[in-house]
């Protein structure tokens, strides 16, 4: 048995530890390129959203290295992606690749219903089977936090590409690290590096929210990556969406910040979308708001073209940003997507931005 | 009495008789915008977001083409209308979405429907609905057991294989005897990709002068088709397209029909994975082709589609009927 799992950001690095650390054999699909994104258009039904495609071609790759088993997340009301691997399994069949899904049903009781799929796979005993999903937890927060500081020191560096260097740097040295501490000695070591890194100190960015669909706001392939782009154009950028976050409210509901901030993005939106469409939508529309009311110069919604808890969004996303006089940017992602024009949409904008903060300078000043 | 208006689009054809009889049965005058028409259509695809699916522009253009003419829109909210299966994200946003891109609206009655996670607040949001009516919980009560006998009657008259429109008027017109067709086609979709004949450009017309018999997922019962789509998978979690996925497996098994059509939106995300995963089961078994439509889709392109369609059955039945014939005279 072969385990493999779909990309998504980083998450190799914390998914890799723990099914090493359970003594199941992994199996990295290879980092997304063009290759993964035809081979995955190819077999995947034209009409599918980017998510189900791209993650179609990372298993294709890895069963391709020999991977059989399949590891990922299922459940009813997760919008499309609850539903993926039911036609993903039928297409591989029929290429004729030998497959068992390992599915971990997230609509209710996440955890236990991760941990019992562990056990399954492994053999192992709960107590290993928890200890390996610590490891792994563990990773996902030092590689949030990471992150986190990346985006701020970003738009600050004095040479460009020089944070994205540290931090490659640092996601190097833990993809090889093997025990929580570790993961943890890395990721500080990571975190003071960055912190190190030269800025201008008299810079103030522009604070652009990025929000959206889960998959694409994780998977910087799918956006070109927009959050370098954006960074490198002297943007700070905030994102909602993260694992570690995603972790708690799902997992471990007790962490009663994060339940309070999803809360108050629904809040925040009813005027607008009053119910839960699934997938990310209320909390783009909500999290827009939130956003404005905190001073940010604008917002990036990214989403897989049709993706319907997106478009839902759009539909209500001009009257929030006349509403709250915040300027967004609404980027859809398909396979085609990522060409110049992309960029040129991006300069375009952030000079909007730019123009907006001098002369409300400007006003303020008078 | 108040007139409430109802827009001849996406539900209409699986719930309109339902919620007449209800707002008859509390006094008021129910308005139905026109049949689609190049107007709606672009009223429909100017306020809605462009990349959305073209039955959604089309509700757009319905619910301006009633807007002026009504005291009320109604415009549920259906999340979940059976335990554990939900509506698509975008009948979960209608309202907030018609709100977002109509101007100049009358006041929107937008009663919930979940019966996954919020079955306590559909019960109040429909005595909320009589109370902005003047309804007492009693009437609400007396209303809704008035709407579900509709329901059950217009139910029952499309399984007697009664179309969405004659069940909707409730009569139909005297035919003489059905000719005796060569062909049989199942037609699987969402009701409002295929009785909106305008939007469809006359799909059902064009097949029944082609001389196919057309039958949809409706002619069959709703608690059989729940129990054959798990046949095919037990993940469906739409409500919709679970239909469509009983109804290929019936047709499947019983080859009353010889061949499938699947039509969907472009953009339609829950049957851009259901309609490929009945196409994988079905296609070596029994003919079956999807047709994928948006408001670009012209007349000649689905013509040229369907009479392929149709040659091809003609032939392989024909071809099976011969071999037939040639192994009862050999034998
Ligand atoms: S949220 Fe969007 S991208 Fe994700 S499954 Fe749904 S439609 Fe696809
Ligand atoms: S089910 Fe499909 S066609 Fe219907 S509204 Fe949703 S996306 Fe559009």
């Amino acid at each position: 048995m072969k385990v493999t799992f779909p990309h998504m950001g980083t998450l190799y690095i914390p998914l890799r530890l723990l099914f090493t650390n359970l003594g199941l054999e992994v199996v990295v699909p290879p980092p997304i390129s063009k290759e993964t994104m035809n081979l995955g258009v190819r077999h995947s039904p034209e009409g599918a959203c980017l998510p189900f495609k791209l993650t179609l071609g990372n298993y294709l790759e890895a069963a391709a290295l020999g991977a059989d088993t399949f590891f990922m997340a299922q459940g009813y009301g997760l919008c499309r992606f609850g539903f993926y691997t039911e036609v993903q399994q039928k297409i591989m069949r029929e290429l004729g690749y030998d497959c068992n899904m390992a599915l971990v049903n997230i609509s209710q009781n996440v955890l236990q219903n991760l941990l019992r799929r562990l056990k399954e796979l492994s053999g192992k005993s709960y107590l290993q089977v928890l200890r390996a999903v610590r490891l792994a937890l563990v990773g996902i927060k030092v590689l949030d936090d990471l992150e986190k500081l990346l985006y701020k020191v970003r738009p600050r560096e004095l040479r460009k590409g020089e944070s994205t260097k540290v931090y490659q740097n640092t996601l190097a040295r833990l993809e090889r690290a093997s025990s929580v501490s570790e993961l943890r000695r890395v990721g500080s070591e990571g975190l003071q590096e960055l912190a190190a890194v030269s800025q201008d100190p008299n810079r103030t960015p522009l604070r652009v929210g990025i929000l959206g669909e889960f998959y694409v706001v994780l998977e910087p392939f799918t956006s070109s990556d927009v959050e370098r782009r954006l960074g490198e154009m002297g943007v700070e950028i905030t994102k909602y969406l993260y694992p570690s976050d995603w972790v708690s409210f799902h997992m471990f509901m007790q962490l009663f910040r994060i339940f309070k901030e999803h809360k108050s993005a629904a809040e925040a939106a009813r005027p607008y979308l009053a119910y839960n469409v699934s997938g990310d939508g209320l909390q783009t529309v909500g999290q827009t708001i939130l956003c404005a009311e905190e001073g940010f110069d604008g917002i990036v919604q990214l989403y897989p073209f049709t993706c319907m808890p997106e478009i839902v969004a759009k539909h209500l996303l001009p009257k929030v940003s006349d509403d709250y006089r915040i300027p967004v940017l609404s980027l859809g992602l398909d396979e085609h997507s990522g060409n110049a024009g992309f960029v040129t949409r991006l300069e375009a904008y952030v000079d909007l931005l730019n123009r907006r903060k001098s002369l409300m300078g400007r006003e303020a000043a008078k | 009495m108040a007139k409430v208006g109802i827009p001849r689009a996406l539900f209409y054809y699986d719930y309109f008789p339902l919620w007449q009889a209800f707002f008859e049965a509390l006094g008021h005058q129910v308005m139905v915008s026109d049949a689609t028409n190049k107007g709606i259509l672009e009223d429909g695809i100017k306020r809605a977001v462009d990349e959305t699916c073209l039955p959604v522009k089309l509700y757009m253009g319905h619910v301006q083409n009633l807007r002026d003419r009504v005291d009320y829109l109604f415009i549920p909210r259906l999340v979940s209308l059976e335990e554990k299966h939900f509506s698509c994200p975008k009948f979960i946003g209608l309202p907030d979405m018609v709100r977002g891109c109509v101007p100049n609206l009358p006041p929107i009655l937008d009663v919930l429907v979940d019966l996954t996670d919020n079955k306590k607040l559909t019960r109040s949001s429909l005595l909320e609905l009589g109370k902005l009516l003047g309804a007492s919980p009693a009437q609400v009560g007396g209303a809704y057991q008035a709407g579900l006998q509709a329901h059950r009657s217009y139910r029952a008259r499309l399984k007697q294989g009664w179309s969405h429109e004659e069940g909707i008027r409730g009569s139909r017109p005297e035919t003489l005897a059905e000719p005796e067709n060569l062909l049989r086609v199942a037609l699987l979709s969402h009701p409002y990709n295929i009785c909106d004949s305008w939007a469809s450009n006359n799909l059902m017309g064009k097949l029944k002068r082609m001389g196919a018999a057309v039958t949809t997922a409706d002619a069959l019962s709703l608690g059989y088709l729940r129990q054959k789509a798990n046949t095919l998978s037990e993940q469906i979690y739409w409500t919709f397209e679970k239909k469509l996925a009983g109804a290929a497996m019936h047709y499947l098994e019983t080859r009353e029909v010889d061949g499938i059509i699947l039509v969907m939106a472009f953009e339609c995300g829950p049957d851009s994975l259901v309609t490929e995963l009945i196409e994988r089961e079905v296609r070596d078994k029994l003919p079956v082709m999807t047709l994928c439509m948006d408001e670009h889709t012209g007349e000649a392109g689905i013509m040229t589609r369907l009479e392929a369609f149709v040659d091809m059955i003609v032939r392989q039945k024909s071809r099976q009927e011969a071999a037939a014939a040639k192994e009862w005279a050999e034998a």
